[in-house]
């Protein structure tokens, strides 16, 4: 019988089946469920097909054994956002345990090294967002300092966000709880710029926090402006900038601008090219035939074969950019080598903005990039 | 009226030929018919449903507090003189609603080709705020538009369009075929209300025209300005202020009374508010027409005192409760009524203690003491927060760490906290409540509360606890 029947109409019947268990109509059911648990009863049914083909809207998963192509099982992938520069992995993981010397020493190591110190604050702010224990030992061994003062600040709008939680539907509670904890979180980046007015690091917090507390273009531009007179080429200032503009710009077009003209200034930040593409291909299916994405795709992947991209503190993420956009643009194939770089990391941006489902996704465009070069 | 006819007849068309072919099949070879009449039969059932939407009646049941000619004489012969003028019958029926304009419609049957009973509507706050000449103008201003003064075809257009809103709106149903009739009849209906826009805008300059004759120009002109400042404001009102002490189970025993305070509160409005957001409005700019009908410079026909419009009405209060009653559906009559300070008072109060209740039952039994804000306060100090903010239903996950959970918790007991000391140093007396205008209420402190209350809160739920100042607070 079940050899009669198409797959599709398997994974229905599956479906009806679970939404019976779990005693739920099919309608409630299928806003209830994930895309994850979604495909994982998809691939129960039947390992060989694409969950595109049996649900539309659910991830284009082609049925590719990744390890094939010398990529690692999904099931040893991480989020880990630590794991990616060592010397960071080590401070995150010495904190997680209790010990807060190796966050403070990399902090005190990396003032001046502005990309480091971003990179190492967003990874210690997480930490210090899902357990304080080491944060409060550190206040309580050194009192007021530049460098825990950073870590404090980012920490607590990341702690915003996980009190929101990483699905798009937030009960008012959680807005509320969000809304409180980003204007601490503001607050704290303030004590921190005055601790260490040259520091770049907590004006990034103020960016990353501008969308959550919804400055108006004009407060925006003036922090903006502080951040790019401490460092005109800042990262992670430009990609969290890059988000507020997408959100506040009412068309792709300055967004797109925005990202051209830092793309113009240096190979380093040509994956915002990219970026604002992923932020409007939502409303804008063709964007990834776009010439200036095409090109941008290009300038990363050169960026990434130089010494200075290749290795650098963001080169995960480049390569996550160009990853995502190689095979959103049709151009799998020469996105396989990169997430043979990436090799288990899964962690950051674009796959975060799928919360639960980000490795799943990040799966999913392995798959298919394999799946383009075979 | 033909563009509005085709698509029905159409699909009658249609209907008829599947079923005509079936029968045929079966004269033919009755297998093959028994499987085109399978193939055929979700087809036909498409058809079907979808002529039954556009024929059937509308079953929205009628809005308003339906109002005798007995009971209210006055009001009922203004409307029908003002019929009269604008050379149409009256309607049969009259209605008081909660909306912020009045409007004429009939029950119609075919796309609004027959009409078989005329309904007037008149919303409640015109006639608790307008003049009653100016109520005039409006009501002349409606009627206008089923008068004669137009060529017979274009009031047939006007009821085929309104004919034609209704069923879009009608379809636009949580169900694919509704939404499948939706897709192929919406851009078929932004053609057909595009084709009659300039005819729609001459009829509502007409209908203008009729109530600035009926009424006199500057009486129509104000009316209209006023017309707009009610819509603004009515809604403003009935979303936030009447409903404020809703969830304390309380509605306001004069909300006439707040309603007009909070007019006045409110800054005069541009003469030409934004476009209101109904696509299938095709009435001109508000500011247009104040112009146009100021410009016909008409005396008025129709002798109505410029007296307030509530003196039409004999006993107007109950009527105008009962129309509210009616918008805010059954389950505004077991509300208590209370006057303003009070429903501010309990609506906030009610709004403030959201997870007081569950905040205490935790203080309880994480001390087996009765549930009270002294046991939440010791429970404080005993450095009990996280089981205070135990929330079985919120919104935790097992990944969130020990700071994210412990941040929950603080900020359910902070708002469970806050909740029962507002409510405290109510019933002491040391905070009223009191009107704002056009804010929805507002808190005053009394001396007694020489701190900032959200820090005296902060420091009760902070990591070293400190209830001190707040137990000197509430004595």
């Amino acid at each position: 019988m079940a050899l009669l029947l198409g797959a599709k109409t398997r994974v229905l019947m599956a479906m009806r089946k679970d939404a019976k268990r779990r005693g739920l109509s099919f309608t409630k059911y299928m806003e209830a469920v994930s895309l994850q648990e979604m495909i994982t009863l998809i691939r129960e049914v039947d390992p060989t097909v694409n969950p595109a083909d049996i649900v539309p809207g659910l991830p284009d998963i082609p049925p590719v054994d990744v390890t094939r192509w010398g990529l690692p099982p999904e099931s040893a992938l991480s989020t880990d956002l630590s794991r990616p520069v060592p010397v960071i992995g080590a401070a995150v993981a010495a904190a997680r345990a209790g010990d807060w010397r190796p966050a403070a020493q990399l902090l005190e190591r990396s003032h001046g090294d502005w990309a480091m110190r971003a990179a190492a604050v967003h990874a210690l702010g997480e930490a210090a967002a899902d357990d304080g224990a080491w944060l409060n030992a550190w206040r309580a061994a050194v009192g007021q300092d530049r460098h825990l003062a950073v870590v404090e600040a980012h920490g607590t709008f990341w702690l915003a966000w996980k009190l929101r939680g990483d699905r798009p539907e937030a009960t008012a509670g959680q807005h509320d709880a969000f809304h409180q904890t980003v204007l601490r979180a503001e607050a704290a980046a303030h004590q921190a710029i005055r601790l260490a007015p040259e520091d770049p690091t907590p004006w990034c917090t103020l960016v990353t926090l501008a969308r959550g507390r919804g400055y108006d273009p004009e407060t925006f531009a003036a922090i903006w402006r502080e951040l790019q007179a401490r460092d005109p080429l800042h990262r992670a200032g430009h990609e969290f900038a890059l988000m507020y503009w997408a959100e506040a710009a009412s068309s792709s077009e300055p967004v797109f601008a925005f990202a051209e003209r830092a793309a113009a200034a240096s190979p380093s930040l040509a994956f915002l090219v990219v970026q604002a593409a992923v932020e409007c291909e939502d409303g804008d299916e063709a964007i990834w035939r776009d010439a200036r994405v095409q090109r941008a795709l290009d300038a990363v992947s050169r960026w990434l074969s130089a010494p200075a991209g290749g290795g650098g503190v963001y080169a995960g993420a480049d390569r996550h950019w160009a990853a995502y956009g190689l095979v959103s643009a049709g151009r799998g194939a020469e996105a396989v080598p990169l997430f043979a770089q990436l090799g288990t990391d899964a962690s950051g941006r674009p796959w975060q903005d799928y919360g639960p489902d980000a490795v799943a996704v990040f799966d999913g465009f392995r798959r298919r990039a394999c799946a383009a070069a075979s | 009226m033909l563009l509005v006819g085709a698509v029905p007849a159409l699909m009658l068309a249609l209907l008829g030929a599947l079923v005509w072919f079936s029968a045929y099949a079966f004269t033919q070879s009755p297998v093959t018919a028994v499987k085109i009449a399978i193939g055929l039969a979700p087809v036909a059932a498409v058809l079907g449903r979808g002529l039954w939407v556009l024929l059937a009646k509308g079953d929205h049941p009628v809005r308003g507090v339906p109002v005798r000619e007995d009971e209210q004489p006055e009001l009922w012969a203004l409307v029908r003189e003002l019929a009269r003028t604008a050379g149409t019958a009256p309607p049969d029926d009259l209605r008081v609603t909660a909306d912020a304009n009045a409007a004429v419609m009939e029950d119609t049957r075919l796309l609004g080709l027959v009409a078989l009973r005329r309904r007037m509507f008149i919303g409640a706050p015109l006639l608790a705020e307008m003049r009653a000449d100016g109520l005039a103008a409006v009501i002349t201003h409606e009627l206008a538009h089923y008068g004669n003064r137009d060529t017979r075809l274009a009031g047939a257009a006007y009821r085929s369009r309104r004919a034609f809103a209704r069923t879009l709106t009608a379809i636009d149903r949580d169900d694919l075929l509704q939404r499948a009739l939706h897709f192929l009849l919406r851009p078929y209906g932004a053609f057909v209300l595009r084709a009659s826009a300039d005819l729609s805008r001459r009829q509502e300059r007409a209908a203008d025209a009729a109530a600035a004759e009926a009424v006199g120009s500057a009486a129509a002109a104000a009316a209209f300005r006023e017309l707009a400042s009610i819509a603004a404001s009515w809604a403003l009102f009935r979303d936030h202020h009447l409903v404020a002490g809703w969830d304390a189970d309380r509605l306001p025993a004069d909300p006439f009374g707040g309603y007009r305070r909070l007019r006045a509160s409110l800054p005069d409005l541009p003469a030409d508010p934004p476009h209101e957001a109904d696509p299938y409005d095709t009435h001109p700019p508000m500011g247009e027409r104040i112009a146009a009908v100021a410009a016909l410079s008409a005396a008025g026909t129709v002798r109505v005192p410029a007296v307030p419009a509530l003196g039409l009405l004999r006993g107007p209060a109950p009527l105008l409760d009962a129309a509210l009653l009616d918008d805010l559906g059954p389950e505004a009559r077991s509300k208590r009524r209370a006057d303003w300070p009070a429903l501010i008072r309990d609506g906030a109060l009610a709004s403030l203690t959201e997870h007081t209740d569950l905040v205490l039952a935790n203080a309880s039994r994480a001390t087996g003491r009765p549930p009270s804000l002294r046991t939440l306060l010791d429970a404080l100090d005993a450095g009990l927060l996280a089981e205070l903010g135990a929330d079985p239903g919120g919104p935790g996950l097992p990944s969130d760490g020990p700071r994210v959970r412990r941040e929950r918790a603080r900020l359910l007991v902070r708002a469970g906290l806050e909740g029962a000391v507002v409510a405290a140093l109510t019933g002491a007396g040391a905070i009223r409540w009191r009107e704002s205008w056009p804010a929805a209420g507002a808190m005053h402190l009394d001396e007694r509360v020489r701190d900032p209350l959200p820090e005296l809160i902060d420091a009760a739920v902070s990591d070293r606890p400190d209830t001190a100042r707040l137990r000197a607070l509430l004595g």
